[in-house]
C-alpha cells in the first residue's frame, strides 16, 4: 500500500515544521532522501518555506540598508510580500532560500501618527533587545486593519554545530493604544533548545504575558515592560528546570541507600541459594 | 538506498523533537515501509508496561520480547497475547534469564525505589559456526515513574541495556559489549515547559567468567551496567538541567550589556590578580 502524494506532503510538513533551531536544512535533506521524490516535495515546498519562516520568526537583509526585518504574518501583505515600515517598502521574499529579491516603495504613507509611534517602538524595543539578547533582533509593525495596534516581534538564534547544540527565543508582543494614555500589550514568549552531543535531548517552553500601562512614553515604557516580563520567564525557565532536576535525583538514586554500589556477587550467591532452597 | 535512507531516518531521530518519537517513527515507516522493522530495532522508544494475566505481574515490552503483536513475559515464559511458535530462549539461557530477572529486580529496587524491571535472553551463537557457541545477548531494562510528584506533570526515565556477549576461546572470559539508552520525560505542571530526549553510550568490556558455583555472567554485566548507568545519571543531571539553562542564558542575558561589561571587566582583574600570584 503506497502513501497518497497528500500524506507524503503533509508528512514531510510536519517534519520540517518540527525542526530545530537551524536544522531545517538538515532535516530537509533527510526527508528527500526518505521520499526519493523532488518532483513530489518541490510541489509543497513553498507551503513548507513559506509556514516556517513565518512562524520561526526568520530574519531577511532589507536590500541597500543596515537592518534586518523579520518575516511574520503580521507585515505580510501576501505570501512573497512583505511591509518593512521603516522603509515603507515592499519586500518580495523567496522563502527557499530566506532572502529578499525586490523592494518597492509603498503606494502610500504611513500617517504621521502610526510612523511616530512604530518609531517610539522600534527605538524602546532596540534598545532593550541590544542590552540583554546577545544576537536579538526585534521588528515592529503597525496592525494591518487597526491604526491603534502594533505588533512587535523579537528573534534570538544561536547555533554551536562545534558543541551540538542550537536553541532560539521569540517572541510577539501586540500592543494597544487606548483612551487616555493607557497601552495594552499582551503577547507571549517561547525558547526552544536542542542539545544532541550523543543523544537528542530538548527544551521546550512559552508563556503568556498581558498588562496594561501608561503609554505617555512609550519609548521608555516598552523597555521596562519586556524587561519585567521576559526576566520573570526565564527566572521561571531557571526554576522550572531546578524542580525537574529535583525529581530527577528521586528517579534514579545516585547510590542505593546503604551508599555503597549494588553488591552483584553476594547478592546472586544470596539468589542462587534461595532457588536451590525451594527446590 | 536502503542504507542511506536508513542513516537519514536515524539523522532524523536524533533532530525532531523526542515528545514525537513514536509518531515521527509511524510516519517514516509509511513513507518508506521497507524500513519499518529496521527502525522498530534501532530506535529505542519510551517502554511499555504490560499485565502477566496469570501471575498478576507487570512486565516490561519491547523489541527484544516482541513476535508479531505479542510480548513474552519474564515469568511465564508465554506470549500475551499466545503465540504457539514464538521464540523462546534455550534452556540454559532461560535459567539465567530467570535468574536475571530476580537479580536486576533487586537492584532496582534499590536505585529507583519502586522502579519495574524486566530481562529478555536469547541466543546469538551461529550453529555452523563452532567458536560461537554459547555466545548470547541480553536486555535489561528499568522503568521509574515519578509523575505527579512536586509540581512535575510528568517525570519517567527509562533504561535499555543491551548486552552482546561473545565467550573467548580459552572459554574463562569474554566479551561483553553494552548499549545503553537512557530516556528521560519530564514536564512541569500545566505543561509549560518540557524537557525531554535520550542519551546513549557504548563500552566494551573483557572479563573471566566461572560456571561453578554458578554462572557469574550475571555479575559481570550488572557490574558494567552499574557503572554506566552511574556515570551516565550523572551526565543527565548536568545535560538536561544544566545545559538547557546554559543555552537559553545564551539566547537572553539576565544582566543587561552594561553589568555584563562590569562583570567581565571584574573577571579580568581578577584573573590578572590570580596570575600575578603565580610564582
Amino acid at each position: 500500500m503506497s502513501l497518497s502524494d497528500e500524506d507524503t506532503i503533509r508528512i514531510a510538513r510536519h517534519f520540517l515544521l518540527s525542526s530545530p533551531p537551524g536544522e531545517f536544512e538538515d532535516v530537509l535533506s533527510d526527508v528527500r532522501e526518505l521520499i526519493g521524490n523532488d518532483d513530489l516535495l518541490n510541489k509543497g515546498a513553498f507551503d513548507i518555506f513559506h509556514t516556517y519562516n513565518i512562524e520561526q520568526l526568520i530574519p531577511v537583509d532589507v536590500p541597500g540598508k543596515d537592518y534586518k526585518i523579520i518575516l511574520s504574518k503580521y507585515s505580510e501583505i501576501e505570501p512573497t510580500k512583505y511591509l518593512d515600515s521603516r522603509s515603507n517598502q515592499v519586500l518580495t521574499v523567496d522563502h527557499t532560500k530566506g532572502v529578499v529579491t525586490e523592494a518597492e516603495p509603498r503606494d502610500e504613507e504611513l500617517s504621521a501618527d502610526v510612523k511616530k509611534r512604530v518609531e517610539n517602538l522600534q527605538k524602546g524595543v532596540d534598545a532593550y533587545v541590544a542590552d540583554h539578547y546577545l544576537s536579538g533582533l526585534a521588528t515592529v509593525f503597525p496592525s494591518q486593519d487597526n491604526d491603534k495596534e502594533y505588533i512587535i516581534c523579537i528573534t534570538a538564534s544561536k547555533f554551536n554545530e562545534t558543541n551540538f547544540w542550537s536553541g532560539r527565543w521569540r517572541s510577539v508582543y501586540r500592543v494597544t493604544f487606548q483612551d487616555g494614555d493607557k497601552v495594552k500589550i499582551s503577547g507571549s514568549m517561547k525558547v526552544n533548545v536542542h542539545y544532541y552531543e550523543n543523544g537528542n535531548v530538548q527544551l521546550n517552553t512559552n508563556k503568556e504575558y498581558g498588562e496594561t500601562v501608561d503609554g505617555s512614553d512609550i519609548a521608555t515604557e516598552i523597555g521596562k515592560v519586556l524587561r519585567k516580563a521576559e526576566g520573570n520567564f526565564q527566572t521561571q525557565i531557571d526554576t522550572q528546570c531546578a524542580n525537574l532536576g529535583e525529581t530527577f535525583k528521586g528517579l534514579r538514586k545516585r547510590l542505593p541507600i546503604t551508599g555503597n554500589l549494588f553488591d552483584f556477587a553476594s547478592n546472586q550467591h544470596k539468589l542462587v541459594a534461595s532457588l536451590s532452597g525451594n527446590k | 538506498m536502503g542504507d542511506k535512507q536508513l542513516h537519514c531516518a536515524m539523522d532524523l531521530f536524533r533532530r525532531l523533537p523526542p515528545v514525537q518519537l513514536e509518531t515521527n517513527l509511524t510516519f517514516v515507516s509509511e513513507l518508506v515501509p521497507d524500513l519499518a522493522d529496521e527502525l522498530l530495532q534501532s530506535v529505542d522508544c519510551p517502554l511499555k508496561i504490560k499485565t502477566d494475566s496469570a501471575s498478576g505481574k507487570d512486565f516490561l515490552i519491547c523489541d527484544y520480547n516482541r513476535d508479531g503483536d505479542s510480548y513474552r513475559s519474564p515469568y511465564s515464559n508465554k506470549y500475551i497475547p499466545n503465540q504457539p511458535d514464538g521464540v523462546v530462549p534455550p534452556d540454559h539461557l532461560r535459567k539465567l534469564e530467570i535468574q536475571a530477572n530476580e537479580l536486576y529486580q533487586q537492584y532496582c529496587d534499590q536505585y529507583y525505589d519502586g522502579g519495574l524491571s524486566s530481562s529478555y535472553f536469547w541466543d546469538t551463537s551461529d550453529e555452523d559456526d563452532s567458536s560461537t557457541k554459547n555466545n548470547f545477548a541480553c536486555a535489561i531494562m528499568f522503568k521509574k515513574d515519578g509523575s505527579g510528584l512536586r509540581g512535575v506533570d510528568k517525570g519517567i526515565w527509562d533504561s535499555i541495556h543491551v548486552v552482546d556477549v561473545k565467550i573467548g576461546s580459552d572459554k574463562k572470559s569474554a566479551s561483553y559489549e553494552l548499549t545503553t539508552t537512557i530516556i528521560l520525560s519530564m514536564c512541569t505542571e500545566g505543561g509549560g515547559l518540557d524537557l525531554s530526549g535520550s542519551v546513549q553510550r557504548q563500552t566494551k568490556v573483557d572479563a573471566k567468567f566461572d560456571d561453578t558455583p554458578y554462572n557469574s555472567h550475571l555479575v559481570n554485566i550488572g557490574k558494567i551496567m552499574q557503572d554506566m548507568e552511574n556515570s551516565l545519571r550523572d551526565k543527565l543531571q548536568s545535560v538536561y538541567f544544566d545545559k538547557a539553562r546554559e543555552i537559553t542564558g545564551y539566547l537572553r542575558s539576565k544582566q543587561t550589556s552594561g553589568d555584563r561589561k562590569i562583570h567581565s571587566a571584574m573577571n579580568m582583574e581578577l584573573a590578572a590578580a590570580l596570575s600575578n600570584r603565580k610564582r
